[in-house]
């Protein structure tokens, strides 16, 4: 009984917290478009190399906050203990590896949000028209040094 | 003073364990006479300066945690604490989840190791299923930083940026850590030189750099933005001897950084366009006061492909780099160059007797400063010697000056 009691307190409070965060986002929604108006008013006006204000639609931030963590003391390994761990058990065979390093040829997997489409940008032409090409570079033959 | 190479050493089999890859990311780091190497798959320690290398089995060099060792590794050298650092990542286990593992040695009990391991869902409980790829490691004056991205399955989830007080990392105590998440930018790379922030970069887009910064007072990470000249990525194409496409799994995610003597830099493998007949080295120079563009010194050849770029500044501010020329008449070979004040010099270390048969290469190469000669850097490399099997890789240890 006293668990279907704090069950039902429970769900009370869960109802009145989504309630809250809706109320919430609607102002801040009211918040982010006058945010958004300010932010394409200030990029309109300001041309410069070097820009203090994030180029990703929505975000304006320039700062952001960390979060912290215990990790504990550290493990102690000794070279007793790294010699009697079995080579056979956890060391791959080189045929095995010969398999793993035709696995890691293949294509890279895309690691972060896609890099294309804002090449068209008037600046960026600009920069491009304006590129002045620095003399290619060849490496000298160095001796071995072995 | 003209580039000289102090030190070029090619890692043998035994020294390698005929574990090599020919996706190698081969990484390097000197204390004086103690040197460090690693690599796909494997690590290799000299007590002499390089005379002689011991493998190290990094499958068995510790615990087989999650699914055991699986492949990239950074190893740095902190002269200010004394202490080796050495990043493994762990393969997933059956929960789809791994882990990295941050080991410690002390300079005066250099092969002994204490680690810590960190999971996904040990830095955020809602990260399940999720897995860390691509480190990156370097340090500021009070703290080391590692960046990773993070995937769920095969999609990309975030990139996580971790700083741990090098203090704590160097007694073995009780650790403390910070760690800061996005998922507006992917593959971010830390500046290696000296001071007391770190800067890290990642592309917006193709027209676009954003610049991190974390300071060792801080609690908060910030950001600006760089409008670069516009670059192109895609397919990338070098064909060498035989029509070897030594680029095919080459993409334009950003390998070297550095900051040293009021200048960050960075640096990435670009694709050919109207202007480079082959894919090129983009370097873009940065003011460090005020973060505005300096220039862009970009490497390109009308007869080869540049790849591949790592980067650091010696102690006193210059850069060096570390990278890859090939394609036209020639196999994949290692270079190593600095800046100078008008432009680049560079040196061939070695050239590949082969080209690659799976046509890929990479992911990544290292250069750092060398302890204690503050003009010296070390830069890790490697070539195809003999053949094409990945047991003919050749990794290669070098010590260059300006």
């Amino acid at each position: 009984m006293a668990a279907r009691k704090s069950v039902r307190k429970a769900a009370k409070r869960s109802a009145k917290t989504s309630a809250a965060k809706k109320g919430a986002a609607k102002k801040s929604g009211v918040k982010k478009s006058a945010a958004k108006k300010s932010a394409a008013k200030k990029s309109a006006t300001k041309k410069s190399a070097t820009k203090k204000s994030a180029a990703r639609k929505g975000s304006a931030k320039t700062s952001g906050r960390t979060s912290v963590h215990r990790g504990g003391k550290p493990v102690e390994e000794t070279a007793a203990r790294s010699r009697a761990r079995s080579t056979r058990d956890v060391t791959p065979s080189s045929a095995e590896l010969d398999l793993r390093d035709r696995l890691k040829a293949g294509p890279r997997r895309p690691a972060g949000p896609p890099l294309v489409g804002d090449i068209m940008t008037r600046d960026a032409m600009e920069s491009l028209r304006a590129e002045v090409l620095p003399k290619p570079t060849d490496p000298k033959d160095a001796p071995g040094g072995d | 003073m003209a580039l000289t190479l102090l030190q070029n050493i090619g890692l043998n089999d035994t020294a390698s364990g005929e574990t090599t890859s020919t996706i190698c990311e081969p990484t390097a780091a000197a204390n004086e006479g103690q040197m460090f190497m690693t690599g796909n798959w494997f690590a290799s320690r000299s007590t002499n300066a390089g005379a002689s290398w011991t493998y190290v089995n990094p499958y068995t060099a510790f615990p087989a945690s999650a699914g055991g060792f699986c492949c990239d590794q950074v190893v740095l050298y902190n002269a200010r604490h004394r202490i080796w650092i050495w990043l493994l990542q762990y393969s997933t286990a059956a929960n789809g989840e791994n882990l990295f593992r941050l080991a410690i040695s002390r300079e005066a009990s250099f092969g002994s190791w204490y680690y810590w391991d960190f999971t996904p869902r040990g830095v955020n409980s809602t990260f399940t299923g999720n897995w860390f790829d691509y480190p990156d490691m370097a340090f500021t004056d009070a703290n080391l930083f590692v960046t990773f991205n993070m995937f769920k399955g095969n999609a990309w989830q975030r990139a996580m940026v971790f700083r741990f007080p090098l203090a704590t990392l160097a007694s073995g105590g009780s650790l403390g850590y910070r760690s800061w998440a996005t998922t507006n930018n992917g593959s971010i790379r830390l500046c290696r030189g000296p001071g007391t922030t770190m800067y890290m970069g990642s592309h917006n887009n193709t027209t676009q750099l954003r610049v991190f910064n974390w300071a060792d007072a801080a609690t908060g990470i910030s950001w600006n933005d760089v409008n670069v000249r516009p670059w192109a990525g895609g397919a990338y194409s070098a064909p060498g001897p035989g029509g070897v496409n030594w680029l095919a799994r080459t993409d334009p995610r950003i390998t070297g950084a550095w900051v040293g003597a009021g200048t960050i830099g960075f640096m990435w493998t670009a694709n050919r366009d109207s202007t480079h007949p082959l894919p090129y080295i983009r370097c873009v120079r940065i003011r460090q006061a005020g973060i505005t563009l300096l220039d862009q010194p970009d490497i390109w050849s009308n007869n080869a492909a540049w790849a591949y770029p790592a980067a650091a500044a010696n102690a006193q501010g210059q850069m060096g780099f570390s990278a890859f020329y090939g394609g036209g008449t020639q196999h994949p070979g290692h270079v190593v160059g600095v800046r100078t004040a008008t432009t680049w010099e560079t040196a061939l270390t070695r050239v590949s007797s082969h080209g690659p048969p799976d046509q890929s290469w990479g992911d990544y190469l290292s250069c750092t400063p060398h302890n204690a000669s503050t003009s010296h850097w070390v830069a890790s490399g490697y070539t195809l010697q003999g053949g094409t099997s990945r047991k003919n890789i050749e990794p290669r240890f070098v010590r260059f000056r300006a």
